[in-house]
């Protein structure tokens, strides 16, 4: 009877995910050949644990008395076998180290959530890791010793490698959590200090303040967004030299709620991790799964994680990465939607917009918080929806010359600055611009220039209506801009799929791009889907397929999943 | 849900104000998962005072006496009650999956469901009377 498995633990207590690699629980004598094996993406992710270097307060070790601190032995080992790294210094609590990554001296006030609970997360081997508020001015201080300690390090040592800022998150119902967000009274003490500090400065009317249940929620947004800012500033002009920007990642199996689930012997079910997994890519967060068991990443959870968070998708996010052809010509996730919401969560959803693109368009849109567009690069032919309200002046000088290079864009005017809708109306006037107004549902106005569009709507016509309604609005408005895609009717509970795309090469070339559509069955029952065959559409070929039967039928492509079941599926797009 | 586990639950004490305070689940599971929505709507009706989505009590002798309701319904064994702060506290002292599964046991307190136990005792009454 085999009782142990030791090399495959080994590898995943190491490599416990995508292309993080965690050094420090391995001997350094076996990470030069850790690093030639390994066979995931790059760069390969090496997180900075700063309680590992940073024991006590006075000792700060990078190889000088415990091995395994040695970053310049880590970085020559990954010079040796041809690795790419790069460094990630956390600039949140990081669930999936001890105490969050800080060093055990400073991890004395716990975070704590919305309902008044301690925050832990379950790591890969079942330890728990509490996590610390940030907002303890001592923890402040000590990471700016930390960070200008590494920065002279990397610079004495010649390290070459970019580093960049980890940004930690889970998802929770939806919703982006970040790592930072905290209740504790720690972060109540040292937002007393930011309200004095403001009332002192007269820039805030205390009393009246204390009355306004939600000018204080404003006020304390602005708090934590102002120290974490603290911690990205730190971080970023210390480590100058180095640094590459910042990477938000989203942990599945991370929220504060998961640990319930989590600790179960009998509860945790892969499909949960799906649905966090493919909302991870809807907001624009590189998915991590360094905190699943190697138990519980099986197929098809481990084939989707290596399918959506490939080399392609992980280069995309990386800023200063350039993005060549190389990437460019493999499989990237297709996005047809970005939603600009303006710091508003709610953005988008009580109008029906998210519902009908998570039915019709699922898993093809993204969430974006700031409209940041580089007009000296391609900006693509996605649609767009902006927001009226809190839209800024540049922002909306933004819009109007997206449009003018051809951009597709929703704007609700619902709530937008009377200034800049009659900037909006002479801006038609004075261009001759072709305006068709309808009034369906809410007041609908089409603006064209070339291949520009701005359709405007007023959000408030739709919340109150009911969601066939709705839907069938943004059915009617989106038929406009005659989205070329396959419709897949696989609505049954626990079959997931999400979709791919890359250019034609060239023994393809009677397409335009080739499309791929990945099909899960995450449940232990058959599952059923249907492709229903389209103009501008030609099945090529299945890729991959495991415990799968594909079906050509006349009306298109049926897929029968076994329990587990997963197959991939190309199809050329021609116009 | 199987018979005879054990169930936790979790809540909050929220201050209304100088003088009155509601309490208020934050979480109720077995092993096997979340308690049914059905039974714990079910059940909560008689204690409803509000008309919110959150399922707040007036006392925690409320929350003990549903607490002890849903135990009877579900068939479980025993249902070990635990306010957030003692949770923090236990959490604390707690360092992996298995110490976490104890945490409800050791710090919170305990109801037992009187007609799970009175099978026990008849089952042992079979054999040894």
């Amino acid at each position: 009877m085999q009782l142990t498995t030791p090399e495959a633990k080994e590898y995943d207590t190491v490599f416990p995910g995508e292309n993080w690699f965690f050094f420090w629980r391995t001997s350094p004598s076996l990470w030069e050949s850790k690093l030639s094996e390994f066979q995931g993406p790059s760069p390969v992710f090496v997180p900075i644990f700063w309680g590992l270097h940073n024991e006590s307060p006075d000792v700060l070790d990078f190889g000088n008395y415990r091995p395994e601190t040695d970053l310049k032995r880590l970085y020559d080992c990954a010079q040796r076998v041809g690795r790419e790294i790069a460094l990630l210094l956390p600039l949140s609590p990081a669930p999936f180290l001890p105490n969050g990554g800080l060093p055990s001296y400073l991890a004395r006030n716990l975070l704590i959530d919305n309902n008044g609970l301690a925050v832990a997360v379950l790591d890969n081997d079942t330890r728990l890791n509490k996590m610390y508020s940030f907002y303890d001015p001592r923890i402040f201080q000590a990471f700016r010793g930390f960070c200008s300690s590494v920065s002279r390090y990397l610079s004495e040592n010649a390290i070459a490698c970019d580093v960049y800022g980890a940004k930690a998150y889970s998802l929770q119902f939806g919703r982006a959590l970040s790592f930072f967000n905290d209740h504790s009274t720690t972060f109540n003490r040292g937002f007393d200090r930011y309200l004095a500090q403001m009332a002192h400065d007269g820039e805030l009317d205390k009393e009246k303040v204390l009355n306004n249940p939600g000018e204080i929620e404003t006020l304390k947004k602005n708090y934590s967004k102002q120290i974490q800012s603290l911690y990205e500033q730190v971080a970023q002009e210390s480590l100058s030299a180095n640094w590459a920007g910042e990477l938000s990642f989203s942990f599945l199996g991370g929220g504060s709620s998961d640990i319930f689930e989590r600790t179960s012997e009998h509860w945790e079910h892969p499909s949960s991790y799906f649905s966090q997994l493919l909302g991870m890519t809807t907001l624009d967060f590189i998915p991590s799964s360094v905190l699943l068991s190697p138990a519980i990443k099986k197929d098809p959870l481990i084939k989707a994680l290596g399918e959506i968070v490939s080399e392609p998708f992980i280069r995309s996010h990386m800023q200063n990465e350039l993005y060549d052809e190389e990437y460019s010509s493999k499989f990237n996730p297709i996005v047809f939607f970005e939603l600009f919401r303006n710091t508003n969560p709610n953005a988008f959803i009580k109008d029906g917009l998210v519902q009908f693109l998570e039915r019709q368009f699922s898993w093809t849109f993204r969430f974006k918080e700031a409209l940041n567009v580089n007009f000296d690069e391609e900006f693509g032919n996605k649609i767009r929806f902006f927001k009226g309200e809190g839209l800024s002046a540049s922002d909306f000088q933004s819009v109007i010359k997206l449009f003018m290079n051809g951009s597709r864009i929703f704007l609700d005017l619902t709530g937008m600055n009377e200034d800049l809708v009659r900037r909006l109306d002479t801006f038609v006037l004075e261009n001759s611009l072709k305006e068709e107004k309808i009034n369906y549902v809410s007041p609908v106005s089409k603006i064209t220039l070339g291949e520009g569009i701005i359709i405007t709507y007023r959000s408030e016509k739709l919340e109150d209506a009911p969601l066939l309604k709705k839907l069938k609005f943004w059915e009617t408005l989106i038929s406009y801009l005659n989205i070329k895609h396959l419709d897949i009717q696989a609505d049954e509970a626990g079959v997931y799929y999400f979709w791919h795309s890359r250019p034609s090469n060239a023994y393809e070339l009677s397409y335009e791009e080739i499309r791929r559509v990945s099909i899960y069955n995450t449940t232990s029952y058959k599952k059923k889907a249907k492709i229903s065959g389209a103009k501008n559409f030609a099945f090529l070929k299945t890729v991959d397929q495991r415990k799968v039967e594909v079906k050509s039928t006349p009306i298109g492509i049926e897929v029968h999943l076994l329990p587990g079941g997963s197959v991939s599926l190309d199809f050329g797009f021609y116009e | 849900m199987r018979k005879n586990l054990s169930l936790n639950l979790l809540y909050r004490i929220l201050n209304e104000g100088e003088d009155s305070s509601l309490v208020e689940i934050i979480n109720f599971f077995s092993e096997e998962g979340p308690v049914s929505s059905k039974v714990i709507s079910d059940l909560y009706q008689p204690f409803r005072f509000h008309n919110e989505q959150n399922l707040w009590f007036k006392t925690l002798e409320d929350l003990g006496q549903f607490a002890l309701e849903v135990c009877q319904e579900t068939h479980a064994a025993e249902v070990f009650i635990l306010s957030n702060v003692d949770y923090n506290i236990g959490l604390d002292t707690c360092n992996d999956a298995r110490s976490f599964r104890e945490l409800f046991r050791r710090y919170g307190n305990v109801i037992e469901n009187p007609d799970q136990s009175r099978k026990k005792s008849n089952l042992f009454n079979k054999f040894f009377n």
